[in-house]
């Protein structure tokens, strides 16, 4: 397992790097470079842009800014924002990583919880009118923008039923528990979860039906098993492999989901971070974002192989 | 020689069964019987007629600003009332109609090309090629596509064709993939040993043999990238990043609804440009679905 471990981390590593070496030259592809949006600005002089040069070390040479840039962010040093808060990135980074984590886990847990059980009963009822209902809802699921969904929550639940808050993570002036944070969290989780519950759902009933019709069920079921038995021990157990692996893949588009779900919901998180970050231009915050959302990638991806071991323990990572 | 072959083939066909069927003929003849398919079909087609006629259909000029009468809801001059400057919303959601299709059309276009010619090179050369090719799309899949989506509109700016590119340009791994997957087993089949022991060129086998036979997966996703493209339209033009108003998008007509007064009090500026991408992606998940269907030749459900 250990060894495994290091593997991946050996596989993981140079992407993360290529994907920052990629990120950073993007940024200095733009036209005039990262401080070409000033000239916008009345009132700043040619001289004023040379001294940002200089203070933003932006005249040495590309590789060298990259190598000066990678070290110190892996010493946790993301540079300072480049707006007038003059912050450390990283101080602006870390308060945002736990609401982001929040969101998408409760967004994964909301879409397996929902995904498992109505895949199964689809399989097992197969052409029944719950079968039927769920193929077209599923299809509505992926259809609907997530955004699109947070509105529609936060018109109907929030403003019009008044049942929860409109946004945010936390209750201005009193103390957080750990229901107010749920509270908080219900729609933009399900504005975000249900897209990815959905489409797990189809890829849940197709891999039972195809489990359910496999000759090792035939014969659990003439040793005389219990249908029950049959479903939930010997057919279902195989039927998640698939799943888990789509899991990983879906990965990237929870956290792409989240970014924008953080916006309509004003969650404090990493994507709304982001967003800001690209309406000012903040290239120091979006480099250090774009890392970090392909660390927690790389992450998400690391724990669906864990995932992997605990169903199927054909597979071992050795 | 060559054509009197064809003509005896030909003959015998219409000996055997009075016709013979071409594979698209066989795939339309089975795609018919898909219930929701043949539905998301006949939407899709309604909705590209409202975009296409959009200047005959539209009651007012979508960028004429009635700034006296804005904010207005629904009424007879303005079916669905007047935005806050005045502009028309229905007109503007059936211009906006076009831009949309315009997005997933063209953005599905440059993402299908690009991913299908490096799934070809990288399966077929494979070696050094193949690697760089699947680094590239791993580096790509790596970062969640809106994050890389926003930081490329932050360099460049937004705007409608930029946002065409970037969309295209982000979204060809999946294809890619698909593509590579399908040459590398059908690169061990007699048909390509056979063109390359008669001398064909590399291109020439990739573009005149193994394209043609990874059409299927192509056309399915290509139809599903539709439906990809046009949601990430809407959620750039949401964020203020894609489309830039004057002009009209479905997205951008959601941006409104960032304004929680608008979103409680003006349900009519949002609502309806949502339900419109809705209808559109639904139809083309429908239809995408029908297509693996009537394409797979695994599946003959007679």
């Amino acid at each position: 397992m250990s060894q495994y471990l290091i593997k991946r981390l050996a596989q993981g590593i140079p992407v993360i790097i290529l994907v920052s070496i990629g990120i950073f030259a993007l940024i200095n592809l733009a036209p005039g470079g990262p401080v070409a949006h000033l000239r916008q600005q009345p009132g700043i002089t040619e001289e004023d842009i040379q001294r940002r040069f200089e203070a933003l070390g932006l005249d040495d040479p590309i590789h060298v800014r990259y190598f000066r840039w990678a070290g110190n962010f892996i010493r946790g040093d993301f540079g300072t924002s480049m707006d007038s808060t003059r912050q450390p990135v990283i101080d602006l980074l870390r308060p945002r990583i736990v609401p982001t984590i929040y969101l998408t886990v409760g967004a994964m847990i909301l879409s397996f919880a929902m995904a498992i059980p109505i895949g199964i009963i689809q399989a097992t009822k197969q052409y029944s009118v719950f079968d039927y209902v769920g193929t077209v809802a599923a299809f509505l699921g992926v259809s609907v923008p997530n955004f699109f969904l947070g509105l529609i929550l936060l018109f109907v639940f929030a403003l019009n039923l008044d049942l929860f808050p409109t946004g945010g993570f936390s209750r201005p002036l009193a103390e957080d528990t750990f229901f107010s944070h749920l509270h908080h969290a219900i729609l933009p989780v399900i504005a975000l979860g249900t897209a990815r519950a959905a489409s797990l759902t189809r890829y849940m009933r197709s891999s039972m039906l195809e489990s359910i019709g496999e000759d090792y069920i035939r014969t659990a079921r003439s040793k005389g098993l219990k249908e029950r038995m049959v479903v939930y021990k010997h057919a279902l157990r195989n039927a998640l492999i698939p799943v888990i692996t789509l899991f990983g893949l879906q990965i990237p588009l929870l956290f792409s989901g989240a970014v924008i779900t953080e916006e309509v919901f004003s969650w404090p998180g990493i994507g709304r971070l982001t967003i800001r970050a690209v309406h000012q231009r903040n290239y120091t915050v979006i480099l250090a974002t774009s890392v970090i959302f392909a660390v927690l990638v790389f992450a998400g991806n690391f724990l669906a192989d864990m995932l992997y071991t605990v169903v199927d323990p054909r597979i071992k990572y050795d | 020689m060559a054509s009197n072959q064809d003509a005896g083939a030909g003959n015998q066909a219409h000996e055997i069964g009075g016709k013979v069927e071409s594979p698209a003929r066989m795939a339309w003849r089975k795609f018919r019987k898909d219930k929701l398919g043949m539905f998301g079909l006949g939407v899709l087609i309604i909705v590209a007629l409202m975009a296409i006629f959009a200047p005959m259909l539209a009651p007012n000029d979508p960028f004429d600003t009635h700034i006296l009468q804005s904010n207005e809801p629904p009424s007879s001059d303005f079916p669905l009332g007047t935005d806050r400057v005045g502009r028309c919303i229905f007109s503007r959601m059936l211009y906006g109609g076009r831009v949309s299709l315009q997005v997933g059309l063209i953005a599905m276009a440059i993402s299908t090309v690009i991913g299908s010619i490096m799934g070809l090179l990288a399966g077929f050369l494979g070696g050094i090629v193949d690697v760089i090719i699947m680094r590239i799309v791993d580096i790509i899949r790596s970062v969640p596509f809106l994050v890389l989506a926003i930081t490329i509109v932050a360099v460049f700016g937004p705007g409608l064709f930029r946002l065409m590119v970037v969309i295209g340009v982000l979204a060809w791994t999946g294809i890619a993939r698909i593509v590579r997957g399908n040459v590398l087993s059908l690169r061990e089949r007699e048909f390509v040993h056979a063109s390359k022991a008669i001398g064909a060129s590399k291109k020439r086998i990739m573009f005149k043999h193994l394209l043609p036979n990874t059409v299927a997966p192509i056309l399915v996703h290509a139809t599903l990238q539709v439906a990809f493209a046009i949601i990430s339209e809407a959620g750039l033009s949401f964020l203020g990043l894609g489309v830039q108003p004057p002009l009209a998008s479905w997205g951008n007509m959601l941006n409104e609804a960032r304004n929680l007064a608008i979103l409680e009090d003006r349900p009519w500026f949002w609502i309806p440009p949502g339900l419109m991408i809705v209808i559109t992606v639904l139809s083309i998940n429908f239809m995408g679905d029908a297509l693996r269907d009537a394409l797979d030749p695994k599946q003959q459900r007679e």
